[in-house]
C-alpha cells in the first residue's frame, strides 16, 4: 500500500483521552503540580525549575514520544504571568500545553531560559533564543522587509558565499507591535470584532475559533443552518486565500497573464463573501451560538451561478501555469521539505500535506459539520515549491465541490440561538480550541473568569512555517529566497503575535 | 502635487497590515489603476508618493522615515486606514499620526478599516485633480 495513504499523523483531541491523562499522572507525578484536560489538549502546570526533567521525559519516554515542537508564547497581564509551551506527538494522540507561572519581572529572563532548555531537544526552539544566535556568525547581506503581503513582516540576515546562502537568520523585530494586554477592558463582542485581524488573509477563522471555544465552555451547539453558513464562509475564504497565494507567486515570477486572471477570480469570490457578510476583509460575522445574519435564497442562487465560472477560470489558470515549462523549471526542486522535517518543526496545513503527511482537522475531527459532506484531502509527494502550488489548486477545486454540496443541502431553521450576552456567566477555567485555517492549525488558549476573559493566547500556524523557512533557504541561491518564503503562505497577522520584545 | 505627475505617478506601499491587500487589489483588471497612469514601484528612489498603512512599532517608524528620506523631491504621503489615522487596534499608546504629521507632509487621509479599493483610487485621483 502506498505510504501516503497511511495515516501517520493522528491529530490531538479526537476524543478526550482519560487513559493518556492517567499515564501522564503516573509518569510525571512528583514533578508537576496538576494535569487537567482543556478541550483539545492536556494542560500540565509545572514549576519552572522542573522544565528540563519534564521535557526530557516527554521526549524520550517510549509511551509518550512528543517529537513536535508547536511553539512558545508568553502571556502577561494584571492577574497572572505565564509561559505556554505546546508539544505534540506524531506517533500517538498526545498534545500537551506546559504552563509555567512566573513573577512579573521574571518572565523575560524565564523566556530565554526556557528556550535554552528546549533547544537541547527541539531544533525549532532555537528561533526563540534570539540574542546569542546573532552574535555567532557575521552576516554579509541584510534583506529588509519586502513589499508583498507575507514577506513584509521580517528581516533576513544572510551569510552568503557567492550566490549560495550558507547561514540565514530571520528577525521579526518590525512585527512586534502587539501589546501584552490588548484584550483588557474589552467585552467579548468587541473582541470578536477585532480578532479577525490576526489572520487578515482569511478573516473568518480567528472569529470562528474564539466563538467555538466560548461555545464549548457554555456547552452550546449552534443550529444546523448556522453550522452550514459557517462552513460555506470557511470554504469561500479558503478559496480566496489560495487564489491570493497563487497571485503572489505569479507576481514574484512576473507571470502577468495568470496574475491578472487571479485578480479577477479573487474579486469574484470576495464579491460573493461581501453579499453574505457585508465586508471584504474583516467579516465580523460569527456570533456565539450562530451567525450575525441569515442567507437569502437570492444569495444562494448567485453563488450557484458563479460556481461553474470559477471552476472553469481557475482550471484555465492551472492549465496555463502547469503547462508552461518556464514556470515548472523555476519552481521545481527548490525549497524541498521532507516529511520528517515538516513534522519536527510543527508545520501544519497545506505545507505539511504537500510533504506527504495526511493531516486535516476537517476530516479527522468532525469540525463544525464536515462529517455530513463527502470529500478527500489532497496529499502531495515531493514537498517542493511546485508541489505546494499544485496542492493549493487541488484544494481550491475541493473547496468548490464542498460549496456545491453545502448549497445543495442547505437546511431550514434558525440561524442563531439567542443568548443574553451582557448577563453571560462562565464556569472559571481554561479552554483551548484548534481549527483548520488555510495556513494550518490555528490555536487559541484562554482562561476565563466569571464574567470575561482573563488571559488569551493566540497562536497561528505561520510562525512554524516561518521558522522552517529560515532553515530551508540554506543552500539555495539568493534569487529563490522570495519564492521559497512566499510558497510557505505566511500570514503576517499571525507573526504579529510574538509578543516578546528583545534587546540587543 | 506638481502637474508633471499627471502623466506618471509612482506609489510605494510601506508597513504591514490588512489594508495592503485592498491597496494591491487596485492593480487587478477590475479596478485597473494603471489606466490613470498610476504605477506601483519597489524602490524609494523611483517613488513620488509614499502610502503609509498598517501597524508600526518604534523600529517601524524609523524605517519609514528612512524610506521617506531616500525619496527624491517633490514627494508626499497618503495615510491609509484607521491604524494610522486614529489609533492602532492592538497597541493602545501608539499615536503614529500626531508624531508623523509634524515631520512629513500628508496629502490625503483615507479612512476605513480597511478602506475599499474604490476609496483608495478616489484619494489618489483627488491628489491628481488638485495638482
Amino acid at each position: 500500500m502506498d505510504n501516503n495513504n497511511n495515516k501517520t499523523y493522528p491529530l490531538p483531541g479526537v476524543v478526550f483521552r482519560e487513559e493518556m491523562k492517567s499515564d501522564l499522572e503516573f509518569i510525571l507525578k512528583d514533578k508537576v503540580d496538576r494535569i487537567t484536560g482543556t478541550g483539545f489538549d492536556l494542560l500540565i502546570e509545572l514549576p519552572p525549575e522542573n522544565l528540563y526533567v519534564v521535557v526530557k521525559e516527554l521526549k524520550e519516554n517510549p509511551r509518550l514520544r512528543a517529537n513536535i515542537f508547536g511553539g512558545m508564547n508568553a502571556c502577561k497581564n494584571n492577574k497572572r504571568n505565564f509561559l505556554l509551551i505546546n508539544l505534540r506527538s506524531a506517533y500517538n494522540d498526545l498534545s500537551v500545553l506546559l504552563k509555567m507561572e512566573m513573577q512579573n519581572d521574571d518572565i523575560e529572563t524565564g523566556y530565554i531560559e526556557a528556550a535554552n532548555i528546549l533547544e537541547e531537544f527541539y531544533k525549532a526552539a532555537a528561533f526563540y533564543k534570539r540574542t546569542s544566535r546573532i552574535a555567532r556568525c557575521d552576516f554579509n547581506i541584510e534583506i529588509p522587509p519586502g513589499i508583498l503581503d507575507g514577506l513584509d513582516c521580517f528581516d533576513i540576515n544572510i551569510y552568503a558565499d557567492e550566490d549560495k546562502v550558507k547561514e540565514a537568520y530571520i528577525d521579526t523585530c518590525v512585527s512586534r507591535v502587539l501589546d501584552y494586554e490588548f484584550y483588557r477592558d474589552m467585552k467579548i463582542y468587541n473582541l470578536i470584532a477585532i480578532i479577525n485581524r490576526f489572520d487578515w488573509k482569511a478573516g473568518i477563522f480567528p472569529e470562528l475559533c474564539l466563538c467555538s471555544a466560548i461555545e464549548k465552555l457554555l456547552q452550546l451547539k449552534p443550529t444546523k443552518r448556522a453550522r452550514y453558513i459557517r462552513m460555506l464562509l470557511c470554504e469561500l475564504y479558503r478559496i480566496s486565500n489560495h487564489i491570493y497565494f497563487i497571485l503572489n507567486i505569479c507576481n514574484i515570477l512576473q507571470y502577468d497573464i495568470a496574475y491578472s486572471m487571479c485578480h479577477l477570480e479573487r474579486e469574484r469570490v470576495l464579491g460573493l463573501i461581501e453579499t453574505i457578510t457585508g465586508s471584504r476583509v474583516a467579516p465580523n460575522f460569527i456570533r456565539i451560538g450562530g451567525v450575525k445574519k441569515n442567507i437569502e435564497e437570492e444569495t444562494l442562487a448567485d453563488i450557484r451561478k458563479n460556481l461553474p465560472l470559477l471552476f472553469e477560470n481557475i482550471r484555465k489558470i492551472e492549465k496555463i501555469m502547469t503547462e508552461d515549462f518556464l514556470i515548472i523549471e523555476r519552481l521545481k526542486n527548490i525549497g524541498i521539505i521532507s516529511k520528517d522535517t515538516a513534522l519536527e518543526y510543527g508545520v501544519t496545513g497545506p505545507n505539511l500535506r504537500a510533504s506527504g503527511a495526511r493531516n486535516d482537522l476537517r476530516k479527522d475531527n468532525d469540525f463544525i459539520s464536515y462529517g455530513d459532506l463527502s470529500f478527500t484531502t489532497p496529499v502531495g509527494r515531493e514537498g517542493d515549491c511546485l508541489e505546494r502550488v499544485i496542492i493549493r489548486f487541488r484544494e481550491i477545486f475541493q473547496s468548490l465541490r464542498l460549496v456545491n454540496q453545502i448549497i445543495n443541502n442547505f437546511p431550514e431553521g434558525d440561524y442563531i440561538k439567542k443568548i443574553n450576552l451582557p448577563h453571560l456567566e462562565f464556569q472559571p477555567g481554561a479552554i483551548s480550541q484548534d481549527i483548520e485555517c488555510p495556513h494550518g492549525i490555528f490555536k487559541i488558549y484562554m482562561e476565563v473568569g466569571e464574567k470575561d476573559i482573563d488571559s488569551l493566547v493566540i497562536k497561528g500556524p505561520s510562525m512554524n512555517s516561518l521558522i522552517l523557512g529560515g532553515e530551508i533557504i540554506k543552500g539555495e541561491s539568493l534569487e529563490d529566497i522570495d519564492l521559497i518564503l512566499m510558497s510557505l503562505d505566511i500570514s503576517p497577522g499571525e507573526i504579529m503575535n510574538t509578543q516578546y520584545k528583545t534587546e540587543y | 502635487m506638481p502637474a508633471i505627475f499627471k502623466s506618471n505617478l509612482n506609489l510605494l506601499v510601506t508597513g504591514y497590515g490588512c489594508c495592503k491587500q485592498d491597496i494591491f487589489a487596485v492593480q487587478g483588471a477590475l479596478y485597473d489603476i494603471q489606466r490613470f497612469c498610476i504605477n506601483f514601484v519597489n524602490t524609494p528612489e523611483d517613488a513620488d508618493l509614499l502610502v503609509v498603512q498598517g501597524f508600526y512599532n518604534k523600529e517601524g517608524i524609523t524605517r519609514v522615515l528612512n524610506i521617506y528620506e531616500r525619496m527624491s523631491n517633490p514627494r508626499g504621503v497618503i495615510a491609509v486606514g484607521t491604524c494610522v489615522l486614529n489609533k492602532n487596534l492592538f497597541s493602545k499608546d501608539s499615536k503614529l499620526l500626531d508624531w508623523f504629521r509634524s515631520v512629513v507632509k500628508i496629502y490625503m487621509y483615507v479612512p476605513g478599516c480597511p478602506p475599499r479599493p474604490e476609496a483608495f483610487i478616489y484619494a489618489v485621483l483627488r491628489i491628481l485633480d488638485e495638482s
